[in-house]
């Protein structure tokens, strides 16, 4: 193991956080290189000093009663603002769906198909033909069969 | 003390019940407190951060699934706080200008008052101004490693990331404060 790559398992090795593989690559470069060595016992020095920073005062008598304030204001809050992220939800999904909604209404209205299923003439199929075919000519009669019989006027 | 687990605690929080707020805050305020504390170094922004922790318990308690241990969902709550929470004491930083002043008026511990006291606080201020230097998320991870104990797995659910994302998290840490503190 080279020295770079034993000095990035220091820290993971003082935890106590490598696995039995690693660990023993880690010690027996650590039994002949005198400057990873040096390197461990700096990061241990380092341990020992973040204790000292570990002085967190005890949790303040006073703050239970500023939660329960803080929650009997959050209960008060109005509906509309509690709910606020769901309601922008909501409205998105509400508006794509109408989009679409729009959007595919628009593009069957735009093209209109001829029904073969049923011999009922529908607007769709006369705006069709009327655009299709010269309407001073021809006439839209019937539907037979699921075809449009046009007949010269 | 209640003596229902945290789950059901939970339950009795979603239909209303401050007993069992009350019940968890008593649970886990320490802990909160004390990151959050670790954290920022400020006591006014660890108690916003406590309340605030508590109240998103309180405001998602009908939301919360018990698929997992309670711990570890309210730690992610204390994380993201503390991600997110902008204090005083890193605005101080980061503008920096201000920190060092304050550092500055600390009586040099060769100065004519050799006390062991001053020169223990002029140290720790040191400490944690280079604490309060490391990215967020290194300094959360060296919090939760160095002063709760937690391991590598835990720190890595809490902060959605994978266990050698810890480890490469604590190792640069430690460089930074290696280099920082031997300036």
């Amino acid at each position: 193991m080279w020295c770079h790559r034993a000095r990035r398992l220091l820290s993971a090795y003082l935890d106590d956080e490598i696995g039995p593989r690693r660990r023993a690559l880690l010690e027996s470069h650590l039994a002949g290189c005198a400057s990873c060595v040096a390197e461990l016992a700096k990061l241990r020095a380092q341990c020992e000093v973040l204790a000292e920073a570990d002085q967190a005062p005890a949790l303040p008598p006073d703050l239970w009663p500023r939660v329960l304030a803080a929650a009997d204001e959050s209960g008060r809050r109005p509906w509309l603002r509690q709910h606020r992220t769901r309601l922008v939800q909501a409205a998105c999904v509400a508006a794509c769906a109408l989009l679409g909604f729009a959007g595919g209404a628009l593009v069957s209205w735009r093209t209109p198909a001829v029904d073969a299923a049923s011999d009922k003439v529908s607007i769709g199929e006369r705006m069709l033909v009327a655009e299709t075919f010269d309407t001073a000519a021809f006439g839209l009669s019937e539907k037979k069969e699921g075809l449009l019989q046009c007949v010269p006027r | 003390m209640d003596a229902r687990d945290d789950n059901s605690l939970m339950r009795a929080v979603a239909a209303g019940d401050r007993g069992a707020l009350r019940a968890l805050y008593e649970r886990h305020a320490g802990f909160v407190y004390r990151t959050a504390y670790r954290f920022l170094f400020d006591p006014e922004d660890a108690r916003d951060i406590t309340q605030s922790v508590f109240v998103t318990v309180l405001e998602s308690a009908h939301r919360y699934e018990p698929c997992a241990r309670l711990t570890t969902w309210l730690y992610r709550i204390v994380a993201n706080r503390c991600l997110n929470h902008k204090s005083k004491a890193d605005r101080r930083l980061r503008g920096s200008a201000e920190e060092q002043d304050r550092l500055e008026q600390l009586p040099a511990p060769e100065a004519e008052q050799p006390d062991q006291r001053l020169e223990s606080d002029r140290r720790q201020a040191r400490l944690r101004a280079a604490l309060l230097r490391l990215p967020r998320r290194q300094r959360l991870a060296l919090v939760l490693q160095r002063f709760e104990g937690m391991r590598y797995e835990q720190i890595a659910q809490i902060l959605g990331c994978s266990k050698s994302s810890v480890e490469s998290m604590l190792y640069r840490a430690r460089q930074a404060l290696k280099r920082d503190l031997s300036e």
